[in-house]
C-alpha cells in the first residue's frame, strides 16, 4: 500500500503544484480523534553560505511550530549528524531541504520524504523575499497537511479580535500562530467582528454615536460603513454561497434577523415577535441559521430555515445558551451555557440528540468560534479576569493562549 | 393642573422680570395670562409646595434624571422603581425642551451580543414606560451599550448591580 502512495505522490511532485492535487486520494488518514497523530522529523535546511544559518533557523522553526499547531503532527527532530530518531523511534516522514540566497530572494527546495523507503513524497521550491520567511513556511506546513491528510490546513489564516483599552475596545487583527498582531482602529467602540474572506470583515462601531455596521478591506486599506439603520446593527454570519449577512437589527427597538448584502441593502425579515432575536449564524450549506432568542423567557438557541421558516428550538438544557456557530463541516454546533457562575462550552449536533460539554473545568469558554478547519477553536476564557482569545483544538482538547481579547472572528481561507 | 398653571404663571412673570431684555417675543403670551393672574393672588401663600423651588433652580442647572436597575439577564421594570421612572416622566413633562437618550447597560457576564441585545430591551423598557406616562416619543431615544461601558469595573456583584442599569442621559 505504502508503495502505491508513494509512487503516486513522486508523479504528483513532478508534474502538479499542490492545487490541482485536490482529486487525489488521502494518502494517510487520522480520523480517530486525539489518536494516531503522525510523526514527522523537521531537519534542519542545507545552507550553502553561512549568513543564511538564521534564515534557515527561523524558517524550520516556525514550520515546527506550524506544525505542532495542526495538532495532527508531532515535530521531531535527528539525533545530532545523524539519520535516526534518538530513541529508536520512528515517524512517517521527513521534511528537508536546502536554501540559498541570489543577493534578491531566497530559494528553497524542500522534499518531503517518505520515512521508511527514503523515498520523496513531494518536492516542492519557493522563492521569496525576507518578508515572507514566516508566509513560506506557514504555506509548506498547509501542503504537508493537505498532502498527508487532505485537510486544509489553517496556517495561513488570522483572527480578529477587540480588546478593551481604555473606555474603548479596539480591533485588533493577528495571524493564527499569535504573530504579527495590528490595531486596525483606535478610539472607538467596537464589537462583533466578523470576517467575510481573508482580507475583508465586517463589524459594528459605536463612531456616530449608533452601533453601525462597516466593512473594512485589508487590501485595499478602504473602510465603508454599510448599515446605519437606528437601533443595533450588528452582522453575526456570512454565507459565501450567497453573498449575505445575516444580522441582527433593532429598528424599532427590539432586535430581530434580517438578511443584508455587502453593500448594506436589506434583504428578507426572519423573524418577527416581541422577544429578543440575536447572533444569528449560517449552516455552512446556507439553507439554515442558527440564532438565539428568548421567546420563552431564556435565551436559547433556535434553528430556522433561511426563509425564517420552520424554527426549532435546539437548546433545551439550562437556562442560558447563547452565542452558537455552526461548524464548517456542519455536523456540530458550538455554543455557550450559563452553568452556576460558568459559562461551559457545549458542542451540539443540529439535530440536538448529540451533547457534549467541551472543558468542565473552573474556567468560563464563551464567545466560540470555529477554525475553517473545523478542528479547531477559538474563545474567550478570563485568566484572573483578564479575557484570553484561547485556541482550542477540539479532538485533543489542547489550549494555547492566543493574545489578550474578546470577541474572536476566524478568517476564512486563502483561496489557493 | 390648575397648581401647575399658576407656577408657570408665577415662573413667567418672575422671568419677565429678571429678564426685560427679551421683551419682544414673550410680551403677547403675558397678555393673555393676565385675566387669571388676577384670580389668582388670594392664594399665593399656601403654594408652599418644594416643587418651585426645584424647578427654578433648573432653569439654571441641567435637569438630572435618575437611573433605574434592572435584575440579572431580566428586562422588566422592577416594581421599586416604577417611582424613580414616575418622577423622571414629570420631569421630562415639565422640561419639553429636554430631550433624553436612553442608555441600556448590563453586567459583564453572558454574551456580549446578546448583552447588546438585553440592553435595548432594558432602555426600551424605560422609554415605554415614559410613553405611556405621556411624554412625546419624537423627544425619547435609546442606545443600548450591553457590557461595553460597564460603571463599576469590578469583577463581583457590587459592580455587576450597579451596571444592570438604563442611564438617562439629557440632551438639549
Amino acid at each position: 500500500m505504502k508503495r502505491y502512495w508513494t509512487l503516486a505522490a513522486l508523479f504528483l511532485a513532478a508534474m502538479t503544484p499542490l492545487g490541482a492535487a485536490a482529486q487525489m486520494d488521502v494518502h494517510l488518514s487520522t480520523d480517530k480523534p486525539g489518536g494516531g497523530q503522525i510523526h514527522i522529523v523537521v531537519k534542519d535546511l542545507e545552507i550553502d553560505r553561512d549568513d543564511l544559518r538564521a534564515a534557515s533557523k527561523y524558517l524550520m522553526s516556525v514550520l515546527r511550530q506550524d506544525l505542532k499547531f495542526t495538532s495532527v503532527f508531532i515535530p521531531l527532530e535527528f539525533a545530532a549528524g545523524t539519520d535516526t530518531l534518538p530513541d529508536g523511534g520512528t515517524a512517517s516522514a521527513i521534511v528537508e531541504g536546502r536554501l540559498s540566497w541570489d543577493g534578491e530572494k531566497y530559494s528553497l527546495d524542500v522534499s518531503l520524504i517518505d520515512f521508511v523507503s527514503r523515498e520523496m513524497i513531494f518536492g516542492k521550491r519557493y522563492r521569496f523575499r525576507h518578508s515572507a520567511l514566516r508566509t513560506v513556511s506557514h504555506e509548506l506546513c498547509d501542503e504537508i497537511l493537505f498532502f498527508l491528510i487532505g485537510e486544509i490546513g489553517v496556517a495561513r489564516t488570522r483572527l480578529l479580535f477587540t480588546r478593551r483599552e481604555g473606555g474603548v475596545k479596539n480591533l485588533h487583527v493577528v495571524d493564527y500562530d499569535g504573530y504579527g498582531e495590528k490595531k486596525l482602529t483606535t478610539g472607538e467602540l467596537v464589537v462583533s467582528p466578523l470576517w467575510v474572506d481573508d482580507h475583508r470583515f465586517v463589524f459594528t462601531s459605536y463612531r456616530r454615536e449608533n452601533p453601525d455596521l462597516y466593512i473594512i478591506d485589508l487590501t485595499r486599506g478602504s473602510r465603508k460603513m454599510i448599515s446605519h439603520r437606528k437601533g443595533l446593527n450588528i452582522a453575526c454570519g456570512y454565507n459565501p454561497g450567497s453573498d449575505e449577512l445575516v444580522v441582527t437589527l433593532s429598528i424599532k427597538g427590539n432586535s430581530e434577523i434580517y438578511l443584508m448584502d455587502l453593500d448594506g441593502k436589506l434583504g428578507r425579515r426572519l423573524t418577527k415577535n416581541r422577544a429578543i432575536d440575536v447572533s444569528p449564524v449560517w449552516a455552512p450549506n446556507g439553507r439554515e441559521i442558527a440564532f438565539v432568542s428568548d421567546r420563552t423567557r431564556t435565551p436559547q438557541v433556535y434553528i430556522m430555515d433561511r426563509y425564517g421558516g420552520n424554527v426549532r428550538r435546539l437548546t433545551t438544557e439550562g437556562s442560558y445558551n447563547t452565542s452558537p456557530d455552526w461548524s464548517p463541516r456542519g455536523d456540530l454546533i458550538v455554543y455557550s451555557s450559563r452553568d452556576g457562575g460558568l459559562y461551559r462550552m457545549k458542542l451540539i449536533s443540529p439535530d440536538g440528540l448529540w451533547l457534549e460539554t467541551v472543558f468542565d473545568d473552573f474556567f468560563s469558554y464563551e464567545d466560540a468560534c470555529w477554525a475553517p478547519d473545523g478542528r479547531h477553536i477559538a474563545a474567550v476564557v478570563r485568566y484572573s479576569g483578564e479575557p484570553w482569545i484561547v485556541i482550542i483544538d477540539i479532538d485533543s482538547g489542547t489550549r494555547r493562549r492566543l493574545a489578550r481579547g474578546e470577541t474572536p472572528s476566524w478568517s476564512l481561507l486563502r483561496s489557493r | 393642573m390648575k397648581r401647575f398653571s399658576i407656577l408657570f404663571l408665577v415662573l413667567t412673570l418672575a422671568v419677565l422680570m429678571i429678564l426685560p431684555a427679551c421683551s419682544k417675543k414673550e410680551a403677547p403670551p403675558v397678555e393673555e395670562d393676565i385675566t387669571p393672574a388676577e384670580e389668582v393672588p388670594p392664594p399665593p401663600p399656601p403654594p408652599v409646595v418644594e416643587e418651585p423651588e426645584v424647578i427654578e433652580e433648573e432653569e439654571f442647572e441641567p435637569l438630572v434624571l435618575e437611573d433605574v436597575f434592572f435584575d440579572f439577564d431580566k428586562y422588566s421594570i422592577k416594581s421599586e422603581f416604577k417611582g424613580v421612572l414616575e418622577a423622571n416622566a414629570k420631569l421630562l413633562l415639565l422640561r419639553s425642551d429636554a430631550i433624553l437618550v436612553i442608555e441600556g447597560h448590563c453586567d459583564e457576564r453572558g454574551t456580549a451580543e446578546y448583552n447588546l441585545a438585553l440592553g435595548e430591551k432594558r432602555a426600551k423598557a424605560a422609554m415605554d414606560f415614559y410613553m405611556a406616562y405621556g411624554v412625546d416619543a419624537n423627544r425619547l431615544s435609546i442606545i443600548s451599550y450591553g457590557e461595553e461601558r460597564p460603571f463599576e469595573y469590578g469583577h463581583e456583584e457590587n459592580a455587576w448591580t450597579m451596571n444592570r442599569r438604563a442611564h438617562m442621559v439629557i440632551k438639549e
